[in-house]
């Protein structure tokens, strides 16, 4: 048992709490209130002054799962631009996780996701962001549904003259492939077929589709072509977003917003952060990624996307929300991480200050399952 | 006349003022201090606000790379030393991205060839606006850009050529300073023909200007190693890993400085292993001339206040970062006579905050000003009177 004492605890859900405790047991926030009362074996983390986050989550990232090196890929199957039929978590590497050390700036989880270069690219799944085993890091598998319309997806196939050559082609092959698989469903005497049969949850919106969109055309051409389809929906990228997104979908969607640091790519300047607030007045669930078509992103970079929404006017409590409580939910893992609350996982990053508001925060601890690891160091990866 | 008002000044030159002004005419400072006398002129109230120099980005390749990189013009990978050509020549003056860097508060960037090759050519210092290229450019050349590790290996190994490896680049980089020492004298003697290569590599054996080498963690110990040994002033650019060398960094010779970026960056085994932006405060404290860059467009240009802010929240004085940001890759790259500080006589290259940049995350660039220029105001600026 640990006892975090008397921080300023941000709940993740928009509550400031004061002088709080958080008791910690089993790896689980057991209780939080002021002054809970404990027995003298109870180890103390003295957080008196300090503020209290839940660990906070990428909701799309390549961590762990690119490969060894810069040539490696194992997140792009470019057999075929449909590989529904991919699931991310048999290339994930805990090793090459735990070396990012994204846990130095308080990310605690991440969802890993297969690349945006196919129409359809597999499953994504849920990783905390250090541990020794693949399988006992994975939060949840199976999370959503990758899938991409963007130049990416174009730039490998139509050079080998194999659809999509354009965005058109793009959408043809995604609707295509969502009809098959309802085609499949209803057919008694089907053969199995890997991809179709592994779009059933899909269209059983049991799991949305993560679909990347870069530009409002993009994303227009989605809601259009996707409206009438069983699929629920969340753009990824969605630089284009403005008032009107969503009109289509009568708001049945939730959005990650790509990364705002890298390449000077222009789509990621178009973001209308106004648009955003008021999507998020509509109720629509919006989260912060640091993903998007040139990844290369590092421990540093949620935060700052995070201190990028907070610069362009976002409240500071909303733009944690986005990093935390949301998109826990978008992922379908609210019932253990994203906040700070009894029951959950005890995942907490702790700082001498807000990092959304200051550069002179500094890390002081970051809680996975309830285990301060900030300093902690694997000794049996190869590149130690 | 502009003048700015009632403004906290970093000056960059050893003083902030809490309260200050700056008197700018024809493009210059004339005159930087508390209570001046300036009644005439197109004011600007500062009160609240906060000016630091025109920031300086020691190493990028806006204009002459394509924003996503595929579109390239900086890298003439033809051959793996091309020290005859020259950046300026691939620059275009009215890429957006220029514009971008004024919004972040860029005025000054060191436009250098790309790194696919073991010598890239020449780089060039420009202002972020101007008609044209020659209008814009400062200073050319200001450094022959050299490159080591995995960038020319990955070029010209891929084709079964020289160097596919790191002592196939040493031997590359040595056998060329060597050609050129030759050169000198054998041109001296009216021996030799004329080398345009050959010409420019002199100017760096001459220490006309540095050699400015993309290097990364161990590769900067053969930087050092060779400038040593041809006797040549060098900066080491990237710089990830400089935590492992302090020694080697601080004692070494002719060393201008040390350029250090991009982070945010995915760990990889080797040369990406280990990004170690705090490493520039203990150099700075012991004497290194410490500058921060974005690699544009590697880097959005605001990223270089992010990335500064790094340096802070690691424990870095925020005068000391600001200069990081400033003079010191103002000196670097050889241009500190014209910009790099708020002082009498500079280029009136300023850039106006709202809160504190590298300390506050939501400090804004409300105005730029070039050659005493204003070249960006923020819509929501409104303290012109």
């Amino acid at each position: 048992m640990i006892i975090i004492k008397g921080g300023t605890v941000h709940d993740g859900k928009g509550n400031i709490y004061e002088n709080t405790d958080i008791l910690i047991e089993d790896g689980c926030i057991k209780d939080i209130g002021s002054s809970i009362k404990v027995s003298n074996e109870v180890e103390i983390f003295d957080a008196k002054g300090k503020v209290v986050f839940p660990g906070f989550i990428d909701s799309l990232n390549v961590w762990g799962a690119k490969g060894p090196g810069w040539e490696d890929n194992d997140l792009s199957e470019l057999s075929d631009p449909v590989t529904p039929n991919m699931d991310v978590v048999y290339s994930f590497d805990q090793d090459s996780m735990c070396f990012q050390r994204v846990f130095e700036y308080g990310v605690t989880s991440a969802g890993i996701s297969p690349s945006t270069s196919n129409v359809l690219g597999g499953y994504l799944a849920v990783f905390k962001t250090y541990g020794n085993h693949p399988y006992k890091m994975l939060v949840k598998d199976k999370v959503g549904q990758v899938a991409s319309i963007t130049s990416n997806a174009k730039n490998v196939y139509g050079k080998r003259n194999i659809c999509p050559m354009t965005k058109m082609g793009a959408i043809a092959l995604l609707r295509e492939a969502i009809i098959k698989a309802m085609e499949y469903r209803k057919n008694e005497n089907r053969v199995y077929d890997s991809k179709w049969d592994s779009l059933q949850m899909v269209i059983d919106r049991k799991v949305p589709l993560f679909i990347n969109c870069n530009t409002k055309s993009e994303m227009d051409a989605i809601e259009l072509a996707l409206k009438d389809l069983p699929v629920d929906i969340v753009f990824t990228g969605a630089f284009g977003i403005d008032e009107d997104t969503g009109n289509i979908l009568n708001d049945r969607f939730s959005l990650i917003l790509g990364d705002l640091t890298g390449h000077m790519s222009y789509v990621n300047t178009q973001v209308d952060f106004e648009s955003i607030n008021k999507l998020m007045e509509r109720g629509i669930d919006i989260a912060i990624s640091s993903c998007g078509d040139n990844v290369a992103s590092g421990k540093e970079s949620l935060l700052w996307n995070a201190i990028l929404c907070y610069k362009n006017g976002l409240d500071a409590e909303d733009v944690l929300r986005m990093i935390t409580s949301i998109p826990a939910k978008i992922l379908g893992v609210d019932n253990r991480i994203g906040s700070i609350e009894k029951g959950k996982d005890a995942d907490i990053s702790i700082w001498s200050d807000n990092p959304i508001k200051t550069y002179s925060a500094r890390i002081e601890a970051t809680f996975i399952n309830g285990e301060n690891i900030l300093y902690s160091r694997r000794d049996n990866t190869c590149w130690s | 006349m502009l003048v700015i008002k009632n403004a906290k000044i970093y000056t960059s030159a050893g003083v902030v003022y809490e309260k200050g002004d700056i008197l700018i005419e024809n493009g210059k400072i004339v005159d930087v201090g508390e209570n001046l006398n300036c009644e005439q002129g197109e004011i600007i109230d500062c009160s609240g606000l906060t000016v630091i120099p025109g920031i300086v980005d020691a190493h990028s390749h806006i204009g002459g790379f394509g924003t996503d990189m595929s579109d390239q013009d900086l890298n003439e990978m033809t051959k793996n030393t091309t020290p005859e050509v020259e950046a300026i020549y691939s620059i275009n003056a009215k890429s957006l991205m220029f514009q971008r860097a004024i919004k972040a508060g860029i005025t000054t960037s060191c436009i250098a060839p790309g790194s696919g090759n073991v010598i890239g050519g020449l780089a060039c210092a420009v202002k972020s606006h101007g008609k044209s290229i020659y209008d814009m450019c400062i200073k050319n050349p200001v450094a022959l850009k050299a490159a080591l590790g995995g960038n020319p290996k990955g070029v010209y190994g891929k084709r079964n050529q020289l160097p596919m490896t790191r002592m196939g680049i040493a031997s590359v980089l040595r056998d060329t300073l060597i050609k050129g020492k030759e050169y000198i004298i054998k041109r001296e003697k009216g021996e030799a023909d004329f080398d345009a290569g050959l010409e420019n590599v002199a100017k760096v054996l001459r220490k006309e200007i540095p050699l400015k080498v993309h290097c990364e963690q161990f590769d900067m110990l053969t930087t050092i190693r060779i400038a040593e040994e041809f006797d040549i002033e060098f900066t080491l650019d990237h710089a990830w890993g400089a935590s492992d060398f302090y020694d080697d960094i601080v004692d070494s010779k002719n060393l201008k400085g040390v350029i250090y970026g991009p982070i945010g960056v995915l760990l990889l085994p080797g040369e990406c292993g280990k990004i170690d932006i705090y490493s520039l405060i203990e150099l700075d404290k012991r004497g290194v001339t410490c500058a921060i860059m974005t690699d544009g467009p590697i880097c959005n240009p605001e990223l270089i206040i992010v990335q500064a802010g790094e340096v802070v929240r690691f424990g870095g004085d925020i005068e000391r970062v600001i200069n990081m940001l400033t003079i010191n890759p103002a000196r670097i790259i050889g241009v500190d006579d014209r910009v790099g500080s708020i002082e009498k006589g500079k280029d009136a290259d300023l850039v106006i905050f709202e809160g504190m940049p590298a300390l506050d995350t939501n400090a804004k660039v409300r105005y730029t000003i070039i050659n005493g220029e204003i070249v960006y105001v923020d819509s929501n600026g409104d303290h012109k009177n």
